[in-house]
């Protein structure tokens, strides 16, 4: 439990993937030691990589593109592609972060490729399909998770309002939960740089918020 | 993890929270899991493109987040100063050409001086029929031959009286003026930069014609111009004081288009002031003062030291509507005495800024006891 990736995963069970089978019954294996054992024809060690990042690949996938399909495709494209590229993993960063790189550059091209054939954006929106699931319990108060509900759609609609530079930042620290450092090593930026991108697209989703009628007066202590 | 996002908006937390909070419909994982799987037997190697960073540090946010906004951070100050930084430069650039050509142009007319003084001396020397044949080039070399040693003697001899009688015959007004100390004033107003080259022309010719301030006469802007016509826009006296070490900022403030200055020619007869029975004191030279010192401080030279002063004295009026008056007393060191304040600023506070100010300009040491200026002050 000393090591912080381990740890991590611990205290955010709701994006570990391979809980249920590796946890708490045998012994967990570093992503570098994962890694390793890949490059060395360990097939097993590549599977239990993508057991372990699949879920939280898919959910920035899914936020980035916004359409459930798109995002599997693209999180299965990530870990082909990782593998093909484990002998170019230098070990200067961790792992999961080199893997958050691949899905983000994926993304971006899915992304682009998408803006050259379709004008209108996807009509499937996997964030506003999962507002509709509750999932924290506020259906005890009909009236506070309508609010929520409103809240979070019209951060949605705020965030697609951002660049890709300030959307794909604030999606990796404040929806995917990265720290700044991690952020910084997956954009390839300073953890200053993230930062600034962070506080600058929240104070856009502020006055965008504002604008909708999301004053701070409606907020819950 | 998110600990770091303080102070932000507690409204965008939130909903960036219940985003956080959203369950997604999920694919089957083993299935998932399956399929890569199956893939990874053929997994094409990765570009470059796909482990490149996908967002790099930009330059603009590098320097928006070093700096706050660029624009913002510039305060007036810092372009007041940077602006004056790059007249300065300029100006040197232009007095150091004006210098060489006003080095230049006083060569020349050493030269001319020279040989006419030596025409002059070798006509009064060689009035004989035997001097007569020296026009012509084989006389002269046969009057060289045979006496040239006792020639040259009285050519020299002769030359001396001449310029002796060349000089007190065309004494300067200046010597002249001061067996009159009171003699009334004489306005000049200068109204740009160009004419302030203009007034010292006069000064030049006169002191290019006198045998012992031909070192230095005061420069011709048709001279320089003809040279570096760039160069006009700063004065003569500008560009002496730029050689001067000791005021090398001395052109940083040539009077503008709106400034006047009116220069008081009025002056009591000083102890060092030149008299008929004494030998008269040459006009000061101001790139290189040969001997002694002037009567009083050349128009030009008084213009520079004002020039160079009077845009701070400007910089105290500003937001006043009124220009103001000051006259300046220099005392014989060349440093101003007393500056005394009339017009819109008199009494006010600004008054002992633009005193305070006037009183930095400095001329050369001059021999009457006291030379007083007039300066039009307006406001920035």
């Amino acid at each position: 439990l000393s090591n912080p990736v381990v740890l991590n995963y611990l205290l955010v069970p709701h994006q570990i993937g391979f809980r249920s089978r590796e946890l708490p019954y045998m012994p967990q294996r570093t992503d570098r030691e994962l890694v390793e054992a890949a490059r060395e024809g360990d097939a097993d060690a590549f599977g239990s990589l993508v057991r372990r990042h699949q879920k939280r690949i898919f959910r920035l996938t899914s936020h980035l593109l916004r359409n459930p399909a798109e995002a599997e495709d693209v999180t299965q494209e990530t870990f082909v592609r990782a593998y093909g590229a484990l002998a170019r993993f230098d070990g200067r960063s961790e792992p999961f972060t080199w893997i958050y790189r691949i899905a983000v550059n994926l993304s971006l091209n899915t992304l682009r490729s998408r803006k050259n054939t379709r004008s209108s954006s996807p009509p499937d929106d996997p964030r506003i399909e999962g507002l509709l699931v509750d999932t924290h319990g506020s259906t005890a108060n009909p009236a506070e998770a309508t609010a929520d509900r409103e809240l979070a759609i019209a951060l949605l609609d705020g965030l697609n309002g951002l660049s890709d530079t300030l959307r794909t930042t604030l999606i990796l620290v404040g929806i995917d939960g990265l720290s700044h450092a991690e952020a910084a090593a997956v954009l390839g930026c300073p953890e200053g740089t993230v930062a600034w991108r962070v506080h600058e697209a929240r104070r856009k989703l502020r006055q965008y918020l504002t604008s909708r009628g999301h004053g701070e007066e409606q907020q819950k202590p | 993890m998110s600990g770091e996002h303080e102070p932000d908006s507690k409204l965008v937390l939130r909903a960036e929270s219940l985003a956080r909070a959203l369950e997604l419909r999920e694919p089957d994982w083993d299935a998932f899991e399956q399929r890569v799987t199956e893939r990874l037997a053929s997994a094409p190697p990765a570009g470059e493109a796909l482990l490149a960073p996908p967002f790099p540090e930009l330059e603009e946010e590098r320097r928006t987040r070093s700096g706050g906004e660029p624009r913002e951070s510039v305060s007036l100050a810092d372009l007041a100063r940077a602006t004056v930084a790059k007249r300065a430069e300029n100006e040197a650039a232009s007095v150091a050409k004006e210098s060489l050509a006003l080095a230049s142009q006083q060569r020349a007319q050493v030269e001319r001086i020279a040989e006419r003084k030596s025409r002059a001396a070798a006509q009064a020397a060689a009035p004989t029929p035997e001097a007569q044949p020296a026009k012509t080039q084989p006389a002269r070399t046969n009057v060289w031959d045979s006496r040239g040693p006792w020639l040259g003697v009285a050519v020299a001899a002769v030359g001396l009286a001449a310029s002796f009688g060349l000089y007190f015959a065309r004494q300067p007004p200046n010597t002249v003026v001061v067996t009159q100390p009171a003699l009334t004033s004489t306005p000049v107003t200068v109204t740009s930069a160009a004419r302030l080259g203009e007034d010292p022309k006069p000064s030049a010719r006169e002191a290019a014609e006198l045998p012992g301030n031909a070192v230095a006469p005061a420069p011709s802007a048709d001279a320089v111009a003809a040279i570096d016509p760039p160069a006009t826009a700063l004065s003569p006296a500008g560009a002496a004081s730029g050689v001067n070490s000791e005021r090398p900022s001395a052109a940083k403030s040539v009077p503008t288009k709106a400034e006047r200055v009116v220069l008081d020619e009025s002056r009591p007869a000083g102890p060092g002031a030149p008299t008929a029975a004494g030998k008269p004191q040459l006009r000061p030279a101001e790139l290189k003062p040969v001997e002694g010192i002037s009567d009083r401080p050349s128009t030009g030279a008084a213009q520079a030291a004002v020039g160079a002063v009077l845009g701070a004295a400007r910089a105290c009026l500003a937001g006043q509507s009124t220009p103001s008056s000051a006259t300046l007393v220099f005392g014989s060191d060349g440093e101003v005495d007393s500056v005394r304040i009339t017009g819109g600023a008199a009494g006010t506070p600004a008054a002992a800024c633009v005193e305070s100010a006037l009183k930095k300009a400095r001329v050369q040491p001059f021999a009457a006891p006291s030379f007083s200026l007039g300066v039009t002050v307006r406001p920035l």
